[in-house]
């Protein structure tokens, strides 16, 4: 092959680069075969000896990827290797996705047409971005603490120590650090999306808060994490799941169009300024319920061992009510018909709402 | 060997064998032979990341009625060097950790 066949091949390769870019490859190749040839060998060894056009196009443009990536951590005066920032348009996305473990999520909006994606990666990270038909995912996983695995079930008074001992033992102190376990810094993924974001928004976590505010979200959110609290204020949103287990949910200013709900265990649920145009439902066990003008087409609130208070919009005539506990004192009367319905339900505590007219 | 970390090496080699002079594309891929095995595709993301974060800069000269591309080292780049040696330490403590007694 010779030289011009070569550079001419290795530019149809690399089309789609910017023209600067192609440019600049096939000069710093062309320079490799002169100086080859200079050592004294022929053309076509020196041509030879450049690695296949099609293995450079693909280092090239995987290369362009991995940029792609990582432009903040480029163009910054001090790049931080350990902290990533993925944008995308997000007019190109219909679903954004996020799923980590052990790390909190926080959302907010700002003034941009991108999503915004932060989060540091640390030793024992793994972060994987996928996009694909308009679903962007960003994935985080992380090793575990302990490379014991330690069954509570599995514990007895005899083998208590010893179970617990290969459990510290075998403790990664490293990772352990990181969850925040012992300095107490917590990590967040960070996520910005525009004032009013079009599509679909799911978070995942596990044993770490999810947290957002001032989100407009036209379509479904769904926030789920568990041992950790759920705090949102300001939202929007066509339809709102959120879940979490062992610690309380708190909602403030927060419009779900279509359908809400807030279900968690052993922690309270704090509802202050929440509204559904259709269906609400907050449900938790071993906790209070605290509302304060909240107002729904259809209201469920349902614990056990907590009490149910506060206020709801509107008048007790305009909802249908279903309501009761046991070992409690109950405010509601229970009526047949309404426009509205009320489902109000504990036991062992006390139900105390008011009507706010 | 982890992606990252090859790169890592290279970059460090090349900002190397700048510092004992300017030198361009090919003489760089040679003289880096005594350490690693580097490919022109492999050397290339490297000098342009280099580039980009201004621990090289980069020049043209005449040579045999040709335009060759030298490169020289910046003083982000000896900067550079020293902070490699400093990172590398804290691994060579473990590689040392892991082999004792190994023989």
């Amino acid at each position: 092959m010779t030289r011009e066949v070569f550079l001419k091949d290795l530019n149809c390769a690399l089309s789609g680069l910017e023209a600067e870019e192609v440019d600049s490859i096939l000069a710093y190749y062309s320079e490799m075969i002169d100086d080859r040839m200079e050592a004294g060998m022929t053309e076509e060894d020196a041509v030879n000896a450049m690695e296949p056009v099609d293995t450079i196009a693909s280092r090239v443009l995987s290369e362009a990827e991995g940029e792609k990536d990582a432009p903040a951590a480029e163009q910054k005066n001090e790049p931080n290797e350990a902290e990533k920032e993925i944008r995308r348009p997000a007019s190109e996305v219909k679903e954004l996705v996020i799923s980590a473990e052990n790390q909190r999520v926080h959302l907010t909006s700002g003034d941009t047409e991108e999503i915004v994606l932060r989060y540091r990666i640390e030793d024992g990270d793994i972060y994987q971005l996928h996009e694909e038909n308009g679903v962007l995912t960003l994935e985080h996983k992380h090793r575990p603490v302990s490379s014991y695995k330690l069954d509570p079930k599995k514990l007895t008074a005899d083998n208590f120590f010893d179970e617990i001992g290969k459990f510290i033992g075998s403790i990664n102190l490293g990772n352990l650090i990181q969850l925040g376990g012992i300095t107490g810094e917590t990590r967040c993924i960070e996520v910005m999306l525009p004032r009013i974001f079009k599509g679909k928004v799911t978070v995942k976590t596990s044993n770490a808060r999810i947290m957002a505010e001032e989100v407009t979200c036209l379509d479904e959110m769904k926030l789920h994490t568990s041992n950790a609290r759920a705090m949102l204020s300001h939202i929007v949103a066509h339809q709102l799941n959120i879940v979490s287990s062992n610690a309380r949910i708190v909602l403030e200013d927060v419009y779900a169009r279509q359908q809400l709900d807030a279900v968690t265990s052993n922690g309270r649920i704090v509802a202050t300024k929440v509204v559904s145009d259709n269906g609400m439902h907050l449900r938790t066990s071993n906790g209070s319920v605290r509302v304060e003008e909240v107002d729904a087409k259809a209201l469920a609130i349902k614990t056990s061992n907590g009490s149910i208070s506060g206020t709801v919009k509107g008048r007790s005539e305009d909802y249908a009510i279903r309501s009761g506990t046991s070992n409690g004192k109950n405010n509601l009367v229970d009526c047949a018909e309404g426009e509205k319905q009320l489902v109000v339900k504990t036991s062992n505590a006390n139900i105390a709402l008011e009507f706010m007219g | 060997m982890d992606a990252q970390m090859k790169r890592g090496l290279i970059e460090g080699c090349i900002l190397k064998l700048l510092l004992r002079g300017d030198s361009y594309g090919y003489q760089l891929v040679r003289d880096a032979q005594e350490v690693l095995t580097l490919s022109e595709s492999t050397l290339y993301p490297v000098l342009r990341r280099l580039e980009n974060q201004q621990a090289l800069s980069v020049y043209t000269m005449e040579h045999n009625g040709r335009l060759r591309k030298y490169y020289a080292i910046t003083d982000v780049g000896r900067q550079r060097i020293k902070e490699f040696l400093t990172e590398w330490e804290a691994v060579m403590k473990v590689y040392d950790f892991i082999r004792r007694d190994e023989e």
